[in-house]
């Protein structure tokens, strides 16, 4: 009886054991710094605004258009699948991770993407989020769309 | 003999009753007569001597506009407003013995056409052209025909125009928005750029009039008729451009703030104006939907479509009405959420309105938080308490105001905060602190003794520069806003937009006001006589 109650104490310290490792394991990973083995999880808007930030930069390369937009598609669904592997964020955060990809869906997602329709991409980018604007979105996710098109089309 | 008298009582009875009955109808028949005359009142023609000079300006052009169009037509469909209801709006929009700013002209003092309306002297407006029964007509037949050709339901569309235009064709927002659907220069240049982006297809005015003249319709034909409507005519010596395509020197721009009146000028207008707003409604329709349009009818996925049938777009491939229902919103149903979407599109864009509304369904989702058919409910729920946080012209009156009991008033409205577990507090002290500096700068303004134009511009800046003080309250009550009824997290959504970016646009609330506007023409004109029976509510 008495081991009995001690064997189950045991097992739930190893089953906890064992489940916050795992735990610690998907949400720590290695930094790769070779200092702290262990640090937090980035943030999710700091991350999503990284990617999109490098995919601004990468815009600006001499690469032809269909790379050009084929690195687009990669990171979009880079961030959708950063995003479905997290819990739903605070509506603020939730808002702004929308603003800044799916101001770039109508680009990515069209299968007959052409350089002949980037002044159509850049008004869809206006008519749909910033229907004021003049010329370019003032947002500041809409506003690194609005560079990401740009330099895709250039 | 008692069973006798209970039987002439039982008569009695009966009798009594049916002199209540029949006095009840012919009471009703009574106040029913008093409404038609109540209506007849609100809703008949003015005539030009009525109106008298300063209300007549537009007269003249608009007898150059088709017979077809001038003429008296009846009711085509039920599904259609009636022509009192073009007569009621014009006349209830703006006071009509005032000059407004909301009134422009597309000719100058002499007579001579202008390419951008001038709201006259020192921007003061004009009066509201009078409202005769051609004006009405010419109005009433473009609406008719341009929503039976193109499926745009025109019932659901008036308290949008009624809160914007007044149905007034030389209407001009604040930001030039023109005529009669306020038309702005990205809703033109959609109107002006390829079909769907695409090389291989014209403009989607000419996509669309391609389209409405494979109609065997009515109304469809009597567009088609009127060439001068979509075949622009251009200034010597340029070319029509499509927006986005190589513009030089010779390209004419018709969505162009400078050639505003191209959308706003009888005789082609209003028609003109209805035509290129049912096209701007029909891409966001697909948008939203993914109905698209060919000769007459509406498209879905290659087939007829027919209400009530699945939707593609942000609402179908969102699954939103689906996820609504899962929540407990037991009567969701798309074509309101297409009324929703579509509506505050035109204020907002739709790519933010679909970002609002899916992000209120994924936090209730998240919550495990359950929904009712009042949450939706654009009607009945009330949004004005947020205006202190939602609004800048709130925010402003009680520092602007030299009235000490606005701003105490102001004050008091900021404790609406605490229904979402914010605490006021600091913005009461701020406001506190900013109303002597306010008043004190306005002083100055007044003491350089400007004229009334020169110094609402001063004072415009005056506004925007203390609104700042107003966003870390709207940013604290906005981060918990999905706790609240959709229209009251809509409206926070939206001013939050704007916070972050004053291009955003639009006024926070819209969808209220015009669900406002749907009760006032319900109330004054009678159930659905101008208005859509299931409007913003579930």
């Amino acid at each position: 009886m008495h081991s009995s109650r001690l064997f189950k104490i045991l097992a739930a310290i190893a089953g906890l054991t064992c489940l916050s490792a795992f735990e610690f394991q998907t949400r720590s990973p290695f930094s790769g710094s070779g200092g702290e083995a262990v640090v937090a999880r980035k943030d999710l808007v700091e991350d999503v605004d990284q990617r999109l930030d490098s995919l601004r930069q990468r815009m600006r390369s001499r690469a032809p258009a269909n790379v050009k937009v084929q690195v687009l598609r990669e990171t979009l669904s880079q961030v959708q699948k950063l995003r479905q592997e997290r819990p739903v964020q605070r509506i603020d955060r939730e808002i702004y991770l929308d603003y800044s990809t799916a101001s770039l869906e109508h680009v990515a997602q069209d299968k007959n993407f052409s350089l002949e329709k980037c002044a159509y991409y850049q008004l869809r980018l206006r008519s749909d989020f910033e229907p004021f604007a003049e010329d370019k979105p003032e947002h500041p996710a809409l506003r690194r769309s609005y560079d990401i098109i740009q330099g895709l089309c250039s | 003999m008692s069973r006798s008298k209970n039987y002439l009582a039982g008569i009695v009875a009966i009798c009594s009753l049916m002199i209540l009955i029949l006095s009840g109808a012919w009471y009703h028949q009574g106040s029913q007569a008093e409404k038609t005359r109540g209506l007849a009142s609100k809703s008949n023609f003015e005539t030009a001597e009525q109106c008298g000079p300063e209300r007549n300006y537009l007269l003249k052009d608009l007898k150059k506009i088709s017979p077809v169009f001038l003429r008296t037509r009846l009711q085509a469909k039920a599904d259609m407003p009636s022509r009192e209801c073009i007569s009621y709006i014009m006349q209830n929009f703006i006071p009509l013995n005032a000059k407004s700013p909301a009134m422009s002209q597309c000719k100058d003092a002499e007579g001579n056409a202008l390419s951008a309306p001038t709201r006259g002297e020192k921007e003061k407006g004009f009066f509201p052209p009078c409202v005769t029964e051609e004006y009405v007509n010419s109005v009433y037949n473009s609406l008719m025909d341009v929503g039976d050709c193109l499926n745009v339901p025109i019932k659901e569309l008036l308290p949008k125009l009624y809160n914007e235009s007044g149905l007034h064709l030389n209407a001009l927002g604040g930001g030039m928005d023109g005529g009669v659907g306020q038309l702005t220069v990205t809703a033109l240049s959609e109107v002006f750029s390829r079909y769907n982006g695409e090389s291989r297809f014209p403009s989607s005015l000419d996509w669309y009039v391609r389209e409405m003249k494979k109609s065997a319709k009515e109304s469809c034909r009597r567009i088609v008729a009127e060439k001068n409507i979509y075949q622009l005519p251009v200034p010597e010596g340029k070319k029509l451009c499509i927006y986005g395509e190589a513009q030089d020197e010779n390209c004419y721009a018709p969505w162009s703030l400078a050639n505003r009146c191209v959308v706003m000028a009888a005789p082609e207008s209003p028609l003109r104006n209805v035509l290129f707003t049912a096209v701007f409604y029909r891409n966001m329709l697909k948008n939203a939907t993914g109905i698209g349009y060919a000769a007459g009818e509406d498209i879905l996925s290659g087939r007829l479509y027919r209400e009530g049938e699945q939707l593609n777009g942000y609402i179908g491939n969102g699954k939103l009405n689906e996820r609504l229902q899962q929540l407990g919103v037991t009567q969701a149903r798309p074509e309101i959420l297409r009324q929703m979407m579509v509506s505050l599109g035109f204020n907002a864009g739709i790519g933010s309105v679909r970002i609002f509304m899916e992000n209120y369904i994924k936090q209730k989702e998240a919550k495990n938080q359950r929904l009712t058919n009042e949450h939706f409910d654009f009607q009945t729920r009330t949004t004005g308490k947020w205006a202190i946080v939602t609004n800048l012209a709130t925010f402003w009156r009680g520092l602007g105001s030299p009235d000490e009991a606005e701003f105490q008033k102001a004050l008091n409205l900021m404790e609406v905060v605490r229904e979402l577990g914010v605490d006021p507090t600091d913005t009461q002290n701020k406001y506190r602190q900013l109303r002597p500096l306010v008043q004190k700068d306005i002083e100055e303004v007044d003491a350089l003794q400007l004229n009334e134009e020169d110094r609402e511009k001063k004072i415009s800046v005056l506004k925007v520069r203390y609104d700042k003080y107003r966003h870390p309250l709207l940013a604290e009550v906005f981060v918990r806003s999905d706790d609240l009824s959709l229209p009251e997290y809509i409206r926070i959504a939206h001013a939050q937009a704007i916070a972050t970016s004053t291009r955003a646009g639009g006024a926070p609330g819209y969808l209220s006001f015009i669900a406002s506007r749907h009760l006032i023409l319900e109330k004054e004109m009678g159930a659905q006589v101008c208005t859509a029976q299931d409007y913003l509510k579930f």
